[in-house]
């Protein structure tokens, strides 16, 4: 056929069209990245005794954007839920001097940290000029241990520039009981886990 | 490549990148440069001899890529250093005499843990090293250096080794905990300062080498019940002061050229902890994190921390840095106190390159 639309032309069109279509799947697909935006971040563990129907709190992170940024909290992906683990995590600005969370029942927490400071996650916005944001959980469940092992934070940064994971090597486990002492009791196993953990 | 995969003989396993510059930045080309690759224990010094070396030239920039093609003994020495090997850099002046110096490791595996430290190791990337210009005669001068370095054959050689106790790590405990613990090992992780000198100069720092072999039993620091207990662990290394020998044609023979460096050579064992020698830093409440009773918590790595001074050996003080692989650990396990602190001296204790307990 003469002309622009020749069937070699056509072909050839056709190729790109299946290639733009092909590459825009794999971009929709591959998600954010991984990155170390918020690290270096060290492989550990935390295990909580408490009383059924005691929350646990456990702080992650102290996050800062870095110059020029502005990042947006969009979620955190919990990985490896053991027992009924219910993760709902929590973040404030923090005007230092003050403490954050470590690793507490909300019963031993005392007057130390005020919990209605925190609020949702997803859509905090911070940028080098603000303070910092705390990062921390809150873990509630009924089985003699829960918790999770690791966690994945997920933000943009300068209005969706860029979706970025990042991978914190944090484990936490919780363990109940009826009396603090069972609790404790319930923890035997991790802690021989935690003793044996990484080496 | 990992080289507990690869073949013996074959491609390279790493690229040492060398830069020489003269003392006013230029670029020095045509400069001799010696590359060894160092053995990692004494009984490599005894089975093989000296560790092999070879005489390069830097190109018309100055620059140098060194493709390290390890034999079956250096992969063997390599690979029972946890895949780190250890290189020796030498720059000859237009005389032929030694004038400058460095040490650095590669890391030849494939854990990601080493992969990053290997990039905060000294000379990680290009080993910049400088060539004193040659100013009047210099065609009468490099065709001396020529002539010497070209009718000589340079080695390092072990003149000493001694075995000192180097700080590989810190436990601190205030009151009420259980549980206590800095474990070391059972694959050594550390990387220490090498110290250089030619003729009467000073001892100055040349680079580092990394320390990864691995014993049957880790060393630890045990703090269980104890208060106020701030401790260094220190665990026992053997090092070696190596010197640049010379033998040439014609004599003279293993005629030492003026130039030495101490160095690590391997982790053989042995915890010991020295009684109260550190102090605890000031708590800032924005690195501490509070923990309930009967808790408990573990880091397994550590961002490196180094220790000034670490070791003496030679009467030369070696710095010393620990804690970047999984190698390392600590943990502590509280009592029945209702809150029990943990910080750090640059972060929260989960990213801080130091740990300390407090209870209130």
């Amino acid at each position: 056929v003469p002309g622009p639309w020749n069937r070699e032309r056509i072909a050839a069109a056709g190729i790109l069209l299946v290639a733009a279509v092909v590459l825009g799947i794999y971009l929709l697909a591959r998600g954010p990245s991984d990155s170390d935006y918020f690290g270096p971040n060290e492989p550990t563990w935390v295990r909580v005794p408490t009383t059924l129907g005691d929350p646990v709190y456990v702080g992650i992170l102290i996050l800062r954007a870095q110059p020029g940024h502005t990042v947006e909290l969009e979620g955190l992906v919990v990985e490896g839920i053991t027992g009924d683990a219910v993760v709902a995590p929590m973040v404030r600005h923090i005007q230092e001097p003050a403490s954050v969370l470590g690793g507490i029942a909300e019963s031993d927490l005392g007057g130390a940290i005020d919990l209605s400071t925190y609020g949702p996650l997803a859509g905090l916005r911070f940028s080098p000029a603000d303070d910092p944001v705390e990062l921390a959980v809150r873990i509630t469940g009924t089985t003699p241990v829960h918790g999770f092992d690791g966690l994945r934070l997920r933000f943009s940064i300068n209005d969706g520039e860029a979706t970025v994971d990042d991978r914190i090597p944090m484990r936490a486990s919780v363990c109940t009981g009826t009396t603090r002492a069972e609790a404790v009791e319930s923890c035997r196993p991790i802690e021989a886990e935690m003793r044996s953990f990484g080496l | 490549m990992s080289i507990s995969n690869a073949a013996a003989v074959g491609p390279s396993d790493a690229v040492v990148r060398i830069r020489v510059l003269d003392a006013n930045g230029a670029p020095n080309a045509g400069a001799a440069v010696l590359t060894t690759v160092l053995w990692t224990s004494k009984a490599d010094f005894e089975r093989h001899g000296r560790p092999r070396s070879v005489m390069h030239r830097t190109d018309a920039s100055g620059e140098l890529a060194v493709p390290l093609r390890l034999d079956r003994q250096q992969r063997a020495a390599v690979r029972r250093n946890g895949d780190w090997a250890n290189v020796s850099v030498v720059v000859f002046d237009a005389a032929g005499r030694p004038v400058s110096q460095a040490t650095t490791s590669r890391y030849l595996g494939m854990l990601p843990d080493n992969q990053a430290q290997a990039r905060s190791m000294p000379h990680a990337d290009v080993i910049r090293l400088v060539q004193p210009s040659a100013t009047r005669g210099v065609a009468t001068l490099e065709s001396t250096a020529q002539a010497a370095v070209t009718s000589c054959t340079y080695y390092w050689d072990a003149d000493d080794y001694s075995l000192r106790y180097a700080q590989v790590g810190e436990l601190h405990v205030d009151s009420d905990v259980s549980y206590a613990r800095f474990t070391y090992g059972a694959t050594a992780d550390t990387t220490f300062d090498v110290m250089a000198k030619a003729g009467t100069q000073d001892w100055s720092l040349a680079g580092g080498v990394h320390i990864e072999n691995r014993l049957a039993n880790s060393v630890f620091a045990n703090a269980g019940g104890q208060t106020n207990y701030h401790w260094a662990l220190r665990s026992q290394f053997r090092f070696v002061k190596m010197k640049l020998f010379k033998d040439c044609l014609g004599g003279p023979y293993r005629y030492w050229t003026g130039s030495q460096y101490v160095a690590a050579l391997e982790w053989t064992g042995n915890g010991m902890t020295l009684s109260n020698t550190l102090k605890q830093s000031s708590r800032l409440a924005a690195n501490t994190a509070p923990y309930g009773p009967n808790t408990g918590w573990t880091r397994s790595s550590g961002t490196l921390v180094k220790w000034a001074a670490a070791v003496s050996p030679f009467l030369v003080s070696l710095g010393a840095q620990s804690g970047a692989s999984s190698n390392v650990k600590i943990e502590y396990e509280f009592g029945s106190r209702s809150v029990h602190y943990l910080y750090g001296d640059t972060g929260l204790p989960s990213v801080s390159k130091r740990v300390f307990q407090d209870t209130p």
